[in-house]
């Protein structure tokens, strides 16, 4: 474990985490309390993080976001993990048709900027956190669906499928016990290095009103309302986007230096 | 005059578990105009062995003692730049797969004259050259091949072509890696006899290595028999597989299906494997395996002469 | 008869569109295997063994002929109706370590055919027992394949094979990336286990000698049809069709002194896409005639066949050569 950047995202990831998960121990401000009177308040010890537009504590309303942000994070990368498997799984192991279907849709998915799909999807859902893990889903299906179908087609005619077909092995039972084990490595990383991304789309949308709907504290949110203050109070800002820029530091070098443990491995081994 | 010598080379690679002893007291000649062949198994130290005399060892491997001399200079001692300087017009390598001679992306015609770069002949020359010796590797059409890429030949033609390169520079060395191995039972022994007719016409001296005994015994004149990284017997072809005295080797040839002229029901192998190089015994390195293992055989092993030119280092062997 | 195959093709398309066409893989072949007999089939590359092997055990759809397994008819057997016949008929590949699930541990691999067919057993006894008839002690069960040597994931292929014991085994090259002093250890495994299972066995290879000591019968291969088929052992005494008499010399023999009594063949093959006229080996046959040329040969013969308008004679040499300058 040479590896500072790496034990520094681990530090990182472990402080995101672990202020998420015990925020109510560790914060004893009501995120939502309004205190009119103390509004605009600057860091003090009473408010480590100094108080909002509406004398909301920010450092609760800070951790509490992180449980946000997480909660998306996970639930949407598993549900794009998932997806995007069974979608590359089917694409590269099926009939060439299929297999050509599936990478024009998700050709077409991978062009739609961003926002756009942001934006057509709050029509449809509403700003909400189900748009976002709609959001999240939909960017990263394609990639990793992708992965997943050229490293199933490479496996396709490997011997040793050939040889569970030769015993009468069902395709599903080939897909998940032969091919699946085999291919989900590399998607693994790559999938944590995209936690940042995840957590920058859900604070994106929730700074432009299309994710959480107030007053949920989600660290968009947060920055959004610190942004026309920003002269005069620029510490509501800080505290919406210091937790962004350290939680997506933190999963970058722990992502990176994960890649670069099994890397060499994987070109040693066998 | 010795067109290689090599004398009691030792070659190590460092690695995770401790140092690997590769190679252990290697001895062996390539006397001008003969054909030298290299028997061993998998794991008996020949890439190494390749690789050492070519300067191609891994970053860490390492010659740890002794020495190789080519024409009369020690190689281990030489710079990489001489050392380019003498890869290819004077030790050529034939490899297993034609590929790793082959530039898949560059035509046939061009990889044959960018490799002629220190001839100092015209481009017209340089192509006269290539097509004479497509010519001589039995290339239907040379002219055209020129100007054709890898992939449109057929496995036995690129390794033609790979030999028609190895030896278009007339060297004073072909290395030959398991050149015929790869290739089907009629394109082997093909590609044998081509070899022995170059080898005839240019009168270089090869170094073939291989596994395959029937090809060994067919092209090679003198034999290196190797086991586990060190050389067990040696000798001219007729010595060493008419009279095997080392056990590996009488053990090896026992084995070869091609010997049992009589249909049997159950063919003798020879039981156990070789052991971790980390940790090389003190004594003889085939004693685990070997069927005349005594406990002399604890100690290091002395090379006895059988006869002139055939040794073999063994305790068991009378001279 | 185990297995018994008629006239049969394998083509495969090329080109797309308007150019389309086919290339014939396998072009009508016709053997039986009986029970408990082993029947090599020999050939070089682009003979067309592999796809026949394939074919046969149904992983290579045919485009012409019958395949019958143990008296009932298989050829028209897709998808799940073809999972019955794969107890019956188990396959060894010729990569002994590829065609091994890498990040399965042996214990599974060997037994993996109880769960696909459903059979109820203690899983961790019957994997013991299998390794043990193939000599592997109990300690391999634990194993992934990168850690096993050539020989021993071989052996592993075998135990896997023969789990649900089949009535066939096809063997594709099992001795292809063997140590001489190891391939011994395959083929005695695989003699033994025929003569304690009963077992019939299907060899692919293009490896004579290991054929000689192996196979009862064998049939030799080239340009996907067969041109000799018989009892081994007259075949090695006596070849007829001057192809097997080429291979069978162009194997040499550890032994410097031999007299060299090799039949040279012009190392070209012709390619699938332009199959010679007549007979398909006239091309770099010693003997070829006039008639070689224009006429294919029918096969004759019974249990000794043999595709040649001149068969030899024992120890037959070819015609002198005149010896044309390159």
């Amino acid at each position: 474990m040479a590896e500072p950047l790496g034990v520094l995202g681990v530090f990182l990831v472990l402080l995101v985490i672990g202020g998420a998960v015990f925020a109510d121990l560790i914060a004893s401000a009501d995120p939502n309390k309004i205190a009119p009177r103390d509004r605009f308040l600057p860091p003090s010890m009473g408010h480590l993080m100094g108080t909002d537009q509406l004398g909301r504590d920010l450092f609760a309303r800070v951790l509490h976001g992180g449980q946000i942000a997480l909660s998306v994070a996970l639930f949407a990368t598993a549900a794009s993990l998932a997806i995007g498997i069974v979608l590359g799984l089917i694409a590269g192991y099926g009939p060439r048709w299929l297999d050509n279907v599936m990478i024009l849709v998700f050709d077409a998915l991978k062009s739609f900027p961003t926002v756009m799909l942001a934006l057509a999807l709050v029509t449809l859902f509403g700003p909400s956190l189900t748009a976002v893990v709609v959001v999240v889903v939909l960017v990263n299906v394609p990639g990793y669906a992708r992965i997943i179908r050229t490293q199933t087609l490479a496996l396709k005619s490997a011997e040793f499928v050939t040889a569970a077909q030769s015993m009468g092995a069902s395709a599903g039972r080939i897909l998940r016990v032969h091919i699946l084990p085999n291919v989900i490595g590399p998607l693994l990383i790559l999938a944590s290095m995209d936690i940042p991304v995840v957590i920058a789309i859900e604070a994106g949308m929730s700074f432009l009103g299309l994710g959480v709907r107030p007053p949920t504290p989600s660290w968009g949110a947060i920055l959004n309302d610190g942004f026309t203050a920003i002269r005069d109070t620029p510490w509501i800002a800080v505290a919406g986007g210091l937790p962004i820029v350290l939680t997506t530091l933190g999963f970058t070098f722990l992502g990176e230096t994960l890649r670069d443990v099994f890397d060499p491995r994987l070109k040693g081994r066998g | 005059m010795t067109v290689l010598s090599i004398h009691n080379l030792n070659v190590s690679f460092s690695t995770e578990g401790g140092d690997l002893h590769a190679l252990k007291d290697v001895s062996f000649e390539v006397p001008e105009r003969r054909i030298v062949g290299i028997v061993g198994e998998s794991g008996c130290g020949k890439s190494t062995l390749i690789n050492a005399i070519l300067g191609l060892l891994a970053d860490n491997g390492r010659i740890s003692g002794g020495e190789i001399r080519f024409q009369g200079r020690d190689l281990s001692h030489v710079s990489p730049r001489e050392m380019t300087a003498l890869r290819g017009p004077r030790i050529s390598t034939v490899f297993q797969d034609p590929m790793g001679a082959l530039n898949p992306v560059i035509s046939v015609g061009r990889q044959m004259t960018n490799i002629q770069y220190r001839s100092g002949l015209s481009k017209a020359e340089k192509a006269e050259r290539a097509v004479t010796m497509l010519r001589r590797v039995r290339i239907p059409d040379p002219e055209a091949a020129l100007t054709r890429y890898p992939h449109e030949f057929s496995g036995g033609m690129k390794q033609r072509i790979a030999i028609a390169m190895a030896l278009m520079m007339e060297p004073a060395l072909l290395i030959a890696d398991e050149p015929t191995t790869a290739l089907d039972a009629t394109l082997e022994v093909a590609t044998i006899e081509l070899l022995q007719e170059l080898q005839a016409q240019i009168g270089c001296s090869v170094l073939f290595i291989s596994h395959h005994l029937g090809v060994i015994a067919e092209l090679c004149e003198d034999v290196v028999v190797m086991y586990a990284g060190e050389v067990v017997e040696r000798g001219t072809t007729r010595q060493v597989f008419n009279n095997p005295r080392h056990p590996y080797t009488e053990r090896l040839l026992d084995c070869d299906p091609a010997r049992q002229s009589s249909r049997t029901r159950h063919l003798p192998t020879i039981p156990g494997e070789i052991p971790d190089l980390r940790d090389r015994p003190n004594g003889c390195i085939f004693a685990p395996r070997c069927h005349r293992r005594a406990p002399v055989c604890d100690t290091t092993p002395p090379e006895v002469a059988v006869q002139e030119g055939h040794v073999a280092r063994c305790h068991m062997v009378m001279p | 008869m185990i297995l018994s195959v008629r006239d049969l093709q394998v083509s495969f398309p090329v080109g797309r569109l308007m150019n389309r066409s086919a290339i014939l893989g396998v072009a009508g072949v016709s053997f039986d295997i009986a029970a408990g007999e082993t029947f090599a089939l020999v050939g070089e590359s682009g003979s067309g063994k592999t796809t026949l092997a394939r074919a046969v055990s149904l992983l290579q759809p045919i485009s012409a002929g019958e395949i019958a397994f143990d008296g009932k008819r298989i050829d028209g057997l897709r998808g799940a109706a073809t999972k019955p016949l794969r107890r019956e008929m188990a396959m060894m590949f010729q990569d002994p370590v590829g065609s091994l699930s890498p990040r399965m541990q042996v214990r599974d691999i060997v037994t993996e055919a109880f769960r696909v067919h459903g059979v109820e057993a203690d899983l961790r006894a019957e994997a013991d027992r299998l390794l043990s008839l193939v000599g592997l002690s109990g300690d391999f069960a634990n194993r992934f394949p990168h850690q096993l040597s050539g020989g021993q994931a071989r052996r592993v292929g075998v135990a896997r094979a023969i789990a649900l014991n089949p009535k066939l085994i096809i063997a594709d090259e099992p001795t292809a990336g063997l140590d001489v002093s190891v391939q011994g250890e395959v083929l005695n495994l695989l003699n033994d286990l025929r003569e304690r299972l009963g077992l019939a066995m299907l060899i692919i290879t293009h490896n004579l000698h290991v054929v000689h000591h192996v196979a009862d019968r064998m049939a030799v291969m080239y340009l996907g049809r067969f041109v000799e088929t018989g009892e081994t052992e007259a075949i090695f005494q006596a070849p007829a069709h001057p192809y097997t008499a080429a291979l069978l010399s162009a194997n040499p023999e550890p032994d410097p002194d031999k007299a060299k009594d090799r039949i040279s063949l012009p190392a070209e093959v012709p390619s699938l896409f332009a199959r010679p006229k007549g007979c398909e080996f006239h091309t770099r046959c010693p003997w070829a005639q006039a008639r070689c040329k224009t006429e294919a040969p029918a096969a004759q013969g019974t249990d000794r066949r043999v595709a040649c308008h001149f068969p030899l004679s024992p120890g037959e040499r070819p015609p002198a050569v005149q010896e044309t300058t390159p």
